[in-house]
């Protein structure tokens, strides 16, 4: 009686966290945060190539990797977001729902993963209801740029999986467990470093709790196909994401700062020792990684303008002791006498944690994003910390006071994190959102049939193209037919496509070659410095500036142009 | 009691050894802060002698001391102690403060040297703590309005972050920032760790516990009441004292516990320890002082060596060379005539017979006049120039 009492409990409380959850996953999702930016509309447009072509918007039959801006997108998110372009048509919110039902599921599968870890439901719901409320977790769930939110899903998926496996030793776990862990590998880069270790980590473990090893022999032919299938991609995108980001790319200081060490030692052999590339980067990898556990990451505020880094921090002030005492009384565990199930799932979500900062880590600067594998562990660690002091607390009254103290601390941060996401980031920040090109998308969406040609250049934006192939739904085989671009380090620019031209300036020889065009509507779009220089003055045309709102860091021009 | 004794005596020596060595190359020049304590204290050294920084050296080992002894009397532990205190010995922060003559290592000495003589608790808490608010009152700063509240909170993250702690430094002050290093090493990242649980998890020490609980407390305090416009390594130096003294348990805990699973393990963590130390102590011998020689002296030393010598009773320096002005004044103060001019008079007063004028790049500019043609000028460590003389004599 008292036990169904408790579980019809522990289900309405779960569920009302779930609702919380999915409130703050989907509330104003077409318009918090503002968009779609750059990598959302190409995510979309790709999606909506693979809906209607069955190619990407580069022709390619089904790609194992989306070639996109010569970002080489990563082909899981943008094949189930085309299900549901497919269904409900392009737009921002089916753009963006993939990764904000892979962050609503996350909250019941690490419900269950610390069920499974500690078989105590206050911890569980507890790590259920951080995450709900987690600012990353919100965050990320609600921008479509890549699939980061759909890699920590299923890389918890993984785990989740093989935690079960471990606990009633059902082959379809394990499987399972293998597949998630493999399909995550396309799902965003962070997981093509966790993923394997995890992968190489569980099968390490199951050999030895396994007693059917013919079993092995599937799961090692679905680990070659799909390794296979990473090779194919790997050879391209991850090569040139790393000469892009990596702290050893093209264009970060550790040479330079070498130079200036050996030239103090007058490059003696010491120094050559001492400071080289292998050190340099030794330590800027070891101060990343430590980041990823420091105040400074964990609780500080970003005043940035990059749309896929959280402007907020990843937990709430009140957390950190928890989190730091969860980490050690969690580590702790492996060295008290437990049994090799208990043991494994232990190691395996050590392992997690520690693991997951590495993607970020060997790139340059801090980021979120490449260290989102994070988010579920961390709020597990933070209820398992807090549950640990909590029982610690002998005296009741001492434990009533350190209730109210925490509930009244957190919900006050809670608050003014709602506050901040829902009101303060919208206005603050929503301008970095491409803002400008989705206000010139406007415009087309509602002149299209009017005028001949639209022209903005890329001092706007380099990839400007995209916006009206996304919001006009454009059709991908006229646009592969109409297309013109170039190549340059491996980005693709493109010059024009059906009534858009993009030049890399509008100049006033832009306009003396208009001009030869005759009887033509033009509408022309011009950044600041464009619109100063720019001279429409000419009797073979008659111009009118119309207004379209712009901020004043993003101002724009826009004119609508008759060449008689 | 005579093992006790020799420890002592060799935590004390391998202290100054330590922190007295090279005393008067690293750092190679003296900086404002030192010459103003100088001053009040009416002492006057020549140029190049630092041999005043042995107060800091001594201060700072008998402190070390005072800790071995404090950890002994808890835990009666030889190796603990030891560990503590050879940590607390050749930590950068503490190093670094120890080279540079300052009034803040008396707080540490005080501390400590409270929590080990005064045996009840009470007693002993509040009179450290009267005596941290009188240091704040009469050292510091006698206004107390001047502490910032709404920058506590971030000063504290700030302070607890680990890539500050182990890596970086005090962002705010490069005067005391050894190259490439944090206030401690990066090994002792791992080792603050295992020294946390060691302290706070295995419930081994528990005497000890107590009392380093009440040394992070009374640090915390004290970071709190000095005001945030000082620097971070004075204003935190009681709590790096507490991680510094977590880590040395963290050193014994990892010795005894590798010394039991394999001395392979042991051995290779030892060769760890000691590249990481190699590394910091490359980065304060050869980088230190060129990395950091502009908010020390180098170049207002040099320049006043050459004034000192030079026979002319009158000598100029621009508003933007006061710095320089104030080094010479220091060390000869009473044999010259120090004047300082507008800028408008600079050409005026210095391009007339008989003068020598101390310079900057911005006068020359200001002034119009080539700075390739002045052949005396005095730099940074790293060769940078700084001051230029004219005329060229």
């Amino acid at each position: 009686m008292l036990n169904t009492k408790l579980k019809r409990n522990v289900l309405l409380v779960l569920s009302a966290i779930l609702i919380l959850g999915f409130f703050l996953r989907f509330y104003r999702l077409d318009t918090i945060p503002n968009g779609p930016e750059w990598d959302e509309a190409s995510v979309g447009y790709n999606a909506y190539s693979i809906a209607q072509t069955g190619a990407d918007e580069w022709g390619n039959k089904l790609p194992a990797i989306f070639p996109a801006f010569g970002d080489y997108k990563n082909p899981l998110y943008i094949y189930l977001t085309s299900l549901f372009v497919k269904s409900f048509g392009l737009n921002i919110v089916t753009t963006r729902v993939v990764n904000a039902i892979t962050g609503f599921l996350l909250i019941i599968v690490w419900y269950f993963i610390s069920k499974l870890m500690t078989d105590d439901e206050k911890i569980s719901l507890l790590t259920a209801f951080l995450l709900a409320v987690s600012p990353f977790g919100i965050f990320y769930s609600r921008i479509a740029g890549d699939g980061m939110m759909l890699s920590v899903f299923l890389i918890s998926m993984g785990v989740m999986f093989e935690l079960l496996y471990l606990k009633k030793k059902r082959s379809l776990f394990f499987i399972s467990s293998v597949l998630f862990l493999l399909c995550s590998i396309f799902s965003y880069n962070l997981a093509r470093i966790i993923s394997p270790i995890l992968l190489i980590l569980i099968l390490f473990f199951n050999i030895k709790v396994t007693k059917n090893k013919i079993l092995y022999l599937p799961i090692l032919i679905i680990c070659s196909l799909f390794f296979v299938l990473v090779l194919k991609q790997s050879n391209i995108s991850l090569k040139s994401r790393l000469a892009y980001v990596g702290i050893l790319g093209k264009e970060n200081g550790i040479s330079l700062q070498i130079n200036e060490f050996r030239e103090h030692d007058k490059n003696s052999l010491i120094s050559k020792i001492f400071h080289n590339k292998a050190t340099f980067a030794a330590i800027t990898l070891a101060q990343n990684y430590v980041s990823y556990f420091s105040s400074g990451f964990l609780l500080e505020f970003n005043d940035n303008k990059l749309v896929f880094e959280s402007h907020y921090p990843p937990l709430y002030l009140i957390m950190l002791p928890f989190y730091y005492f969860g980490i050690i009384i969690f580590v702790k565990k492996i060295f008290k006498k437990i049994n090799i199930q208990e043991y494994y799932g232990t190691v395996l979500l050590i392992f997690l944690l520690f693991i997951s900062p590495l993607p970020a880590s060997i790139t340059e600067g801090i980021s979120g994003k490449r260290s989102l594998a994070l988010l579920g562990i961390t709020q597990f660690l933070i209820a398992y910390g807090f549950f640990s002091i909590y029982n610690l607390i002998s005296k009741k009254s001492i434990k009533k006071t350190f209730n109210i103290l925490i509930v009244s601390l957190f919900v006050t941060n809670l608050i003014l994190y709602l506050y901040f996401y829902f009101y303060t980031f919208p206005n603050k920040y929503g301008k970095f959102y491409a803002s400008r090109e989705n206000r010139i998308c406007r415009f087309i969406k509602d002149n299209y049939n009017y005028y001949d040609y639209f022209i903005f250049s890329k001092k706007i934006d380099s990839f400007t193209y995209i916006f009206p192939l996304y919001c006009l739904s454009f059709s991908p085989q006229k646009y592969a037919l109409t297309r013109k671009y170039s190549q340059n380090d491996g980005w693709y620019s493109i010059n024009s496509f059906d009534k858009f031209i993009f030049p890399d300036e509008i100049t006033k020889k832009t306009i003396s070659d208009l001009i030869k065009q005759k009887n033509k509507n033009i509408a022309i779009f011009l950044d600041k410095d464009e619109n100063n220089n720019v001279n429409l003055e000419s009797p073979k045309l008659i111009f009118k500036r119309m207004s379209i709102p712009s901020e004043p860091e993003f101002e724009l021009y826009l004119y609508k142009i008759h060449i008689l | 009691m005579k093992k006790n004794l020799l420890m002592t005596t060799f935590v004390f020596l391998l202290s100054f050894f330590i922190k007295g060595l090279f005393i008067n190359k690293i750092p190679n020049s003296i900086s404002l802060q030192e010459i103003d304590l100088l001053h009040i204290f009416n002492v006057a050294p020549a140029v190049n002698d630092f041999s005043f920084r042995f107060v800091s050296v001594v201060v700072t080992s008998m402190m070390t001391v005072l800790l071995f002894n404090l950890i002994f009397l808890k835990t009666k532990n030889i190796l603990l102690s030891l560990s503590a205190s050879v940590v607390t010995i050749v930590s950068p922060w503490i190093i670094i403060l120890s080279r540079t003559l300052n009034l803040h290592i008396f707080v540490l000495l005080i501390v400590v040297g409270m929590i080990f003589f005064i045996k009840n608790r009470k007693v002993r808490i509040f009179t450290i703590i009267f005596l941290l608010v009188l240091i704040r009152l009469v050292f510091i700063n006698n206004n107390f309005l001047s502490i910032k509240f709404e920058s506590i909170l971030p000063s504290l993250i700030s302070l607890f972050d680990l890539r500050t702690i182990f890596f970086h430094g005090d962002p705010l002050s490069p005067m005391l920032r050894i190259p490439l290093t944090g206030y401690f090493l990066y090994i002792d990242l791992f080792m603050f760790f295992c020294g946390i649980y060691y302290l706070f998890l295995s419930n081994q020490e528990k005497k000890l516990t107590t009392t380093m609980l009440d040394l992070l407390y009374l640090g915390l305090f004290f970071f709190i009441i000095v005001p945030s416009d000082i620097i971070m390594t004075v204003r935190s130096e009681l709590v790096l004292l507490w991680i510094n003294i977590i880590i040395g348990f963290g050193y014994y805990y990892i010795i005894i516990f590798l010394k039991k699973v394999n001395v392979l393990f042991l051995l290779t963590f030892i060769l760890i320890v000691f590249t990481n130390t190699a590394f910091y102590a490359e980065s304060l011998i050869n980088h230190f002082d060129k990395m950091n020689s502009v908010e020390w002296g180098y170049a207002e030393q040099a320049t006043s060596k050459y004034l000192i010598n030079n026979d002319k009773k009158q000598i100029y320096f621009s508003p933007s060379s006061d710095k320089a002005k104030r080094f010479l004044t220091f060390f000869e103060h009473d044999k010259k005539e120090y004047l300082t001019l507008q800028l408008n008079q600079l050409s005026k007063t210095c391009f007339g017979s008989n003068v020598i004028c101390v310079l900057t790049e911005f006068d020359l500019n200001f002034i119009n006049f080539n700075k390739n043609l002045l052949k005396i000028n005095f730099g940074n460590d790293s060769g940078l120039p700084i001051y230029f003389i004219y005329p060229n004599q």
